[in-house]
């Protein structure tokens, strides 16, 4: 019987389905033979809807919110008001968070790859498999490691986290015995941190006290759409543009920009050579702040700052006793090195040096500065990403971010504020549990290259500290130092979120056997011999985070607020403790009982399975916020329970210039001179036998001698000559990007047009009409990029919020692996171009970051 | 129809959504085991069967078809078809839980309530149930256990399935599911039409 072309009567119907029907176990005729169900006496208990505390992990604004929940399933999202940070305030990628849980192309089993080929062309034919299967094989190949002294071939890479990240990327890697766990850091923005760490002492990012601000410069960053506490201050910007004045420093026009009172677009890179202007006119009008950086002595012959002049530090006076006296020109309060910092870099960095760089007239560079040290100390110096994640960008960071210390906003009413204190616990220390296999694994070198002469990475002073993410990829393919064998990736998608992503794409496919925990399935997924399904952070998991903003910091609780999906297991808690459980049936039980003694200090239990230990975890994790017996400051609550209920714990209000005099910097001051970065430099040199000017030429600076230690201006470095590659690249962050995990959420698409310059179901090339029309290119035409390393295709769109002699375009489109909606065509058409295929892999190696801006030279021609 | 006659028309049409559901399942040795086991009377509907040594070739192919874990070709999920974000646990999900909660039953997968598998075996049930009452004579309630079983269809299996059947055969490389997708929609078309009569 041919069943697409016949027409079956009801009778024969009848007649073939009896025939079939004989092939069914059907059971016998008192019972039903039932797989997915099971019969229950009562109906279940349905609870009507109500409102559940938990986290949004979609940007690191990290805003405690709550989930409106029926019957075990989210449905709509709001910002808990019982946050002090964000309260009330939401923002359009919250909302996106449904749309990702309730995803059908989610990964909803356990999976493993049945080609033995990896490659981008190589179709890994997943198929599931037991979560008993998984972890056996896990287990064996981390055994595989352990008895032949191979630890050290173990590698954890992780992306975004909660803080109970240590159990899976810190413990689990140094108890088996590796230094490789390789965090995501850098390809954040870590050289945002570089200015404020070796200024004020800060490896951190601020907050902003917009309520009392005067005076507003956003240095790249796009606060209403992307950045930190988005929610908050999307809520409150408009009241504070009422109040304060806003100049927006972008060479595209961001959705900050357009709201602003001044838009300074700037040529790509160029933002050091406008600070340096921005400093020399604030001190030639006498515009510092001198309740903080103090004040020429009354007796210096000196007294005040002109253009081209370099000022004596010290002038000699004649006592009353006929003996002189060596004393400083200018006295400063709670700075230091404000005349070295002249002297080296700002004396001769007038506007109109500015202009010829920059792009920014004279004028306007002079308007903006005097405007913002008027508001002195209410102004404030917003340091985004774009600037500063670029090659040399760790000095475009300082230079920008010593501006705060002029005009003394820096932990002031209106300015710049660092995390207020809060009170969680870390973790009980491995130590005790590293055996000497564990313990000679770790001694190895990692993988990612951090402290070598070429790689300074000086996080919070100390060489050879910080990340380098994006060079792991490097190490893993050339196997130096070592090979990487073993590899688990969790909550990241490297073979797309990092520049050069053709590196990671080879890299992954060199690894013997990698893992990968996700809630989706992702490019990095593809080269994965096994792929875990993790639970969604907002929705499923037990976790905390901890952000600040409004003047206070919260820690906020992750929960599990829906019932799960599908057969979805925790990736920084549940995984973790099974695979030590499979490792210790192997003869290996040292991460388990270390596992043990995050004990539950209510009851003193150790857990005895997964569940109960991702929640011990947390409960030990943040006693002293709920433990009144244990408290130390902030929210009082009763107990845990509260805590759960409430979803969040606030700190104490903001204590302005608490810092002032009490910096973590060597000489405890605001360093215009950085005697912090001084001693890093200097130990990492001696460390290699060079000097440090020999190291800055290794690592592509340009300062030499004293101009190391002082926020200069240093020349862009981009890849590609002008001629050949006309245009600069100016990649940017959507507000609907979720950190680039949205792409298969239909909102996503629909609503992609509220980036301003982008349209819906598209990925758009912003190109300026005048070039436009010099490359005689229409709107809506296909397109090709090419950089010196590769070549995305997307559409044109001609928009004057772009600058001339620049492209911009939004990350976040171009997945070949994320989804049917993400894909034009899956696993071979991505929609539109990612743009980290034409961005090169290169560093600002002093903070070890990637570079993302204004590094790449690009070349437009019809697709 | 005389009582003996109906109730075999019924177990019959029990047994086939038993069948069905089974096939969306994730293939396993027990799938072929059953398939094979009745080759003959199978082999008409669906053509090819596969045997032990195709097992790995049909978990590739189902994980493509309905699992992923890139993208899902064809989504098993009622909400899919009958919504229109493409997501699952929509406004239609929940009222297919509200169905099963009726029934008294709980989902003992970890799968969404209205993948096709579950729904086909609650169509099963439903079928089972209305044979119980029959043999008791009850013919009130096996009226409404048939009464239910159209329902049930006409909002929800019904509604998606020939969508479903006609992707399925679309974007099946693999013949078993081919045959399974044109089967599915035969099958159930034709009994919506037949309960439709009632």
């Amino acid at each position: 019987m041919d069943t697409k072309n016949s027409k079956m009567t009801r009778r024969d119907f009848v007649k073939s389905a009896v025939l079939t029907g004989a092939a069914v176990a059907v059971g016998s005729n008192l019972k039903p033979a039932l797989r997915a169900f099971a019969a229950t006496a009562e109906p279940p208990f349905t609870e009507s809807g109500k409102w559940k505390p938990t986290t949004c992990q979609g940007c690191t604004s990290w805003c405690s919110v709550q989930a409106y929940v029926v019957d075990g399933r989210a449905i709509k999202v709001r910002g808990n008001p019982n946050s002090k940070v964000n309260g009330k305030a939401g923002c359009p990628r919250s909302h996106m968070s449904l749309q990702q849980v309730y995803d059908p192309d989610r990964i909803k089993v356990p999976m493993k790859r049945t080609n033995p080929k990896k490659g981008k062309n190589e179709d890994p034919g997943f198929v599931p498999i037991s979560w008993d299967e998984a972890l056996n094989t896990i287990a064996d190949k981390i055994m595989e490691l352990r008895n032949a002294d191979e630890t050290y071939k173990y590698m954890l890479m992780r992306g975004r986290y909660s803080y109970m990240r240590d159990i899976l990327y810190d413990r689990m890697t140094k108890i088996i015995g590796s230094p490789n766990n390789i965090s995501h850091s850098a390809i954040c923005a870590e050289a945002e941190k570089f200015g404020p760490y070796y200024t004020e002492g800060l490896w951190d990012y601020r907050q902003y006290d917009i309520k009392n601000t005067r005076y507003v410069i956003l240095w790249g960053a796009d606060p209403i759409s992307a950045n930190r506490q988005v929610s908050y201050y999307l809520s409150e910007w408009g009241d504070m543009l009422d109040r304060a004045q806003v100049a927006v420093i972008d060479p595209r026009l961001s959705a900050t920009a357009t709201k602003a009172d001044e838009w300074l677009p700037i040529k790509p890179g160029q933002d050091g050579a406008l600070a340096s202007a921005m400093a020399h006119v604030i001190l030639t009008e006498g515009l510092w702040y001198k309740d903080f950086v103090g004040d020429f002595d009354v007796n210096s012959p000196v007294k005040k700052f002109e253009k081209d002049k370099t000022i004596p530090e010290e002038f000699a006076s004649t006592q009353s006793d006929g003996s002189t006296l060596n004393s400083q020109t200018f006295k400063e309060k709670y700075t230091h090195g404000l005349i070295k910092w002249w002297n080296i870099e700002l004396y001769d960095k007038t506007p109109e040096w500015a202009e010829k760089r920059t792009g920014i007239t004279a004028d306007q560079i002079r308007r903006v500065a005097i405007g913002y040290g008027k508001a002195a100390p209410h102004a404030i110096c917003w340091v985004g990403g774009g600037p500063v994640m670029q090659v040399r960008g760790g000095y475009t960071s300082m230079a920008a971010h010593a501006l705060n210390g002029l005009v003394g906003s820096v932990d002031n009413v209106g300015g710049t504020l660092q995390a207020n204190k809060e009170y969680t616990k870390a973790f009980p220390k491995p130590d005790d549990f590293m055996d000497d296999i564990a313990k000679e694994g770790k001694k190895h070198k990692k993988i990612d290259h951090r402290g070598r002469k070429e790689f300074p990475s000086l996080k919070k002073g100390k060489p050879g500290s910080a990340v380098v993410t994006n060079r792991a990829a490097d190490g893993i393919l050339n196997e130096d130092p070592s090979e990487i064998k073993v590899a688990i990736g969790y909550m990241n998608n490297f073979a797309f979120s990092c520049p050069g992503s053709e590196r990671w794409e080879k890299a992954l496919s060199k690894i013997p056997f990698l893992v990968h925990i996700t809630t989706h399935a992702a490019e990095f997924t593809w080269f994965s011999d096994i792929a875990l399904p993790s639970t969604h952070h907002m929705f499923e998991k037990w976790g905390w985070v901890k952000s600040h903003g409004n003047g206070y910091r919260h820690v906020t609780l992750l929960q599990p607020v829906n019932d799960r999906v599908w057969d979805v297991k925790t990736d920084e808690t549940e995984i973790p403790w099974l695979i030590a459980e499979k490792l210790a049936q192997r003869g290996f039980d040292n991460l388990l009982r270390h596992y043990k003694e995050y004990k539950d200090p209510e009851t003193g239990k150790a857990p005895t399975n997964e569940k109960e230990f991702a929640l011990y975890a947390l409960k030990y994790a943040t006693e002293k916020l709920w433990d009144p017996s244990k408290y130390e400051g902030g929210d009082k609550l009763s107990g845990w329970q509260e805590l759960v209920e409430k979803g969040v714990w606030n700190s104490d209000p903001y204590p302005y210039k608490k810092r002032w005099g009490k910096m973590k910097t060597k000489t405890e001051k605001f360093e215009f001179y950085s005697e912090t970065l001084k001693e890093a430099l200097t130990a990492h040199a001696e460390k290699h036998n060079t000097s440090t000017d020999d190291i800055l030429s290794t690592c592509n600076y340009q300062a030499r001698g004293e101009k190391a230690f002082v926020p200069h201006y240093e020349e862009p470095v981009t890849w590609g000559s002008k001629k050949e590659y006309p245009f600069v690249l100016v990649d940017y962050k959507s507000r609907l990007n979720r950190e680039g995990r949205s792409a298969n959420c239909s909102w996503y698409q629909e609503f992609k047009d509220i980036d301003p310059g982008d349209e819906a179901w598209n990925d758009v090339a912003k190109i300026n009409p005048v070039d436009a029309k010099a490359l005689g290119i229409r709107d809506g035409a296909r397109i090709k990029l090419t950089s010196k390393i590769g070549e995305i295709e997307c559409t044109a769109k001609l928009w004057e919020g772009a600058r001339p002699g620049t492209i911009a375009k939004c990350y976040g489109q171009g997945h070949w692996a994320y989804g049917k909606l993400a894909a034009k065509r899956f696993g071979k058409v991505p929609r539109g171009g990612n743009n980290n295929q034409i961005i090169p892999a290169d560093y600002d190696r002093l903070s070890g970051s990637t570079a993302f801006y204004g590094l790449a030279r690009i070349k437009v021609s019809r697709a | 129809m005389k009582t003996e006659e109906t109730l075999l028309h019924e177990n019959a049409r029990a047994e086939q959504y038993k069948f069905l559901s089974e096939c969306y399942h994730a293939p396993d040795e027990k799938l072929i085991e059953m398939l094979c086991s009745r080759k003959d009377s199978v082999q008409d509907l669906l053509k090819n069967i596969p045997t032990i040594d195709d097992l790995e070739q049909l978990k590739i192919e189902y994980s493509r078809l309905f699992l992923g874990p890139f993208k899902v070709l064809v989504p098993p999920y009622g909400s899919v078809y009958l919504e229109h974000e493409r997501r699952v646990m929509g406004e239609s999900t929940i009222d297919v839980k509200r169905w099963y909660e009726k029934e008294k039953l709980d989902i003992l997968i970890r799968e969404v309530p209205d993948h096709i598998a579950i729904e086909l075996e609650f169509m099963y049930l439903l079928v089972f149930k209305q044979i119980e009452a029959t043999k008791d004579s009850d013919s009130v309630g096996a009226w409404n256990y048939q009464k239910k079983q159209a329902s049930f269809l006409n909002t929800h299996l019904g509604k998606w399935a020939p969508e479903f059947s006609e992707k399925l055969e679309a974007s099946a490389r693999n013949g078993f599911y081919k045959n399974l997708a044109r089967y599915t929609r035969l099958f159930v078309e034709e009994d919506a039409k037949g309960l439709s009569t009632l």
